[in-house]
């Protein structure tokens, strides 16, 4: 997987002419475009985008996202963003699925213009009850812990990255990580898992609160 | 026991939901009841009369597998009593003896080397050359949908093993006694005929174990 900026079809085409796996549209680079994302549907190479609700995951699954990540705070060891935006995208999809249940596509239209999101993306979702495409957890997870935290909140998978490599243990962090994910719902695992890392050796986070620049903020507003 | 077949599909990583998903409408298609359900843990293999290893990353399904010698264990001494495992992509190379990576070249990854054929993994090249195409399998009448994504080959085959498609000259899916193999995503086409093979699997052998 590789990154390229939001926005920068050029870059997607090189990662594409690579052959990477798959292409992270990501708001850690510099936005190319403050306007637009990438239509994706013009490549083969799957992309993932990340969403900090409904709204972005939606439109970003209509340009052609294949995957969604919650976008949280890389770099800093606080899980609490991605729990934000995990729970935010969870009420959003339990209220439409409610509303969905109750056969109202009036109020699912209205819905769908706030989302700025087409109503048969809202209606589908809202059958669903979950999003159409798979949603991993990212931005500031660096325990096993916090792997199992975000599974439980309903999460697909998990996207580590400074919380591993910026590890002084990455190699049995990697491995905890990816023991308390597959076993989120059981606590004697997800113990295992969490003592296999060190406190001590966590990669040490940005603080959030000074933060100058926060990675969520970045990039086109539609 | 009980005329319910209780099916499980390997809940550690990859294709879960959408094998339960699939394998509960063939049942339904097939009238016959049961229960599909995801197994991590050794008990729940026991208790199993099919096991599905979906597709996924292989490497990491074997460190899963491995991390704990009893769901090794169990697993093993369910097939070798005869139980039937159908193992898509990823869950093919899991099965196999051996496998090389047509990238990176020899993988230390773990197998279960129970399905007597050996793997060439990205066998038609990387994610972006993943393709669909309609496949002869013996077995399964008229054409069959098959979906690649990084899939594996089958390179070779033991004795024992019959080979029931091949695509561009390349083996693509397979069968040993009561073990399936598919380079293909039978989970994702819509069309269960594949799960349905294997449940005809599952129920023989549940028969013949009860007579016993």
């Amino acid at each position: 997987m590789a990154k390229c900026r939001i926005g920068h079809a050029s870059e997607a085409s090189i990662l594409e002419e690579i052959g990477v796996d798959m292409i992270d549209e990501s708001e850690v680079l510099s936005p190319a475009d403050e306007g637009r994302h990438i239509w994706k549907w013009n490549y083969t190479t799957p992309f993932v985008n990340g969403a900090k609700n409904l709204g972005e995951a939606l439109r970003r699954i209509e340009e052609g996202a294949s995957m969604i990540r919650t976008k949280g705070e890389p770099g800093t060891g606080d899980v609490s963003h991605a729990v934000t935006h995990i729970r935010l995208v969870n009420n959003e999809i339990t209220k439409i699925k409610g509303i969905y249940n109750n056969n109202d596509d009036q109020e699912l239209i209205k819905i769908s213009r706030e989302l700025q999101s087409s109503f048969e993306i809202v209606k589908e979702t809202a059958r669903l009850g979950r999003l159409p495409v798979v949603n991993f957890a990212a931005g500031g997870i660096s325990t096993p812990a916090d792997a199992a935290l975000l599974m439980n909140l309903g999460c697909d998978g998990i996207f580590v990255g400074s919380g591993i490599f910026k590890a002084e243990d990455p190699l049995e962090r990697a491995k905890a990580i990816v023991i308390a994910t597959t076993y989120f719902d059981d606590p004697k695992r997800v113990l295992e898992a969490q003592k296999m890392v060190d406190e001590k050796k966590s990669m040490l986070g940005l603080d959030t609160k000074n933060l100058d620049l926060r990675m969520q903020e970045r990039g086109p507003t539609v | 026991m009980s005329n319910e077949l209780l099916i499980g599909v390997l809940g550690l990583q990859g294709d879960i939901e959408e094998n339960i998903k699939a394998t509960t409408v063939a049942l339904r298609e097939m009238n016959l009841k049961g229960k599909v359900i995801s197994v991590r843990y050794p008990d729940e293999i026991m208790k199993i009369d099919g096991l599905i290893i979906p597709g996924g990353e292989s490497t990491v399904m074997g460190l899963l597998i491995s991390l704990k010698d009893e769901l090794l264990h169990a697993i093993t001494r369910m097939m070798q009593r005869g139980l039937p495992v159908m193992g898509t992509c990823a869950g093919m190379i899991v099965l196999a003896k051996k496998s090389y990576d047509k990238v990176i070249g020899d993988k230390k990854q773990l197998l279960l080397g129970i399905l007597d054929i050996e793997i060439e993994r990205n066998s038609f090249g990387r994610q972006h050359d993943s393709f669909e195409s309609d496949l002869e399998i013996s077995g399964i009448k008229n054409s069959y949908k098959g979906i690649f994504i990084r899939a594996p080959s089958v390179i070779s085959v033991g004795p024992t093993v019959q080979i029931l498609s091949k695509f561009g000259g390349k083996i693509v899916a397979v069968r040993q006694e009561n073990i399936i193999g598919t380079s293909f995503h039978p989970e994702l086409s819509g069309d269960y005929r594949m799960h349905r093979l294997f449940i005809e699997l599952v129920t023989n052998w549940k028969k013949e174990s009860f007579q016993q």
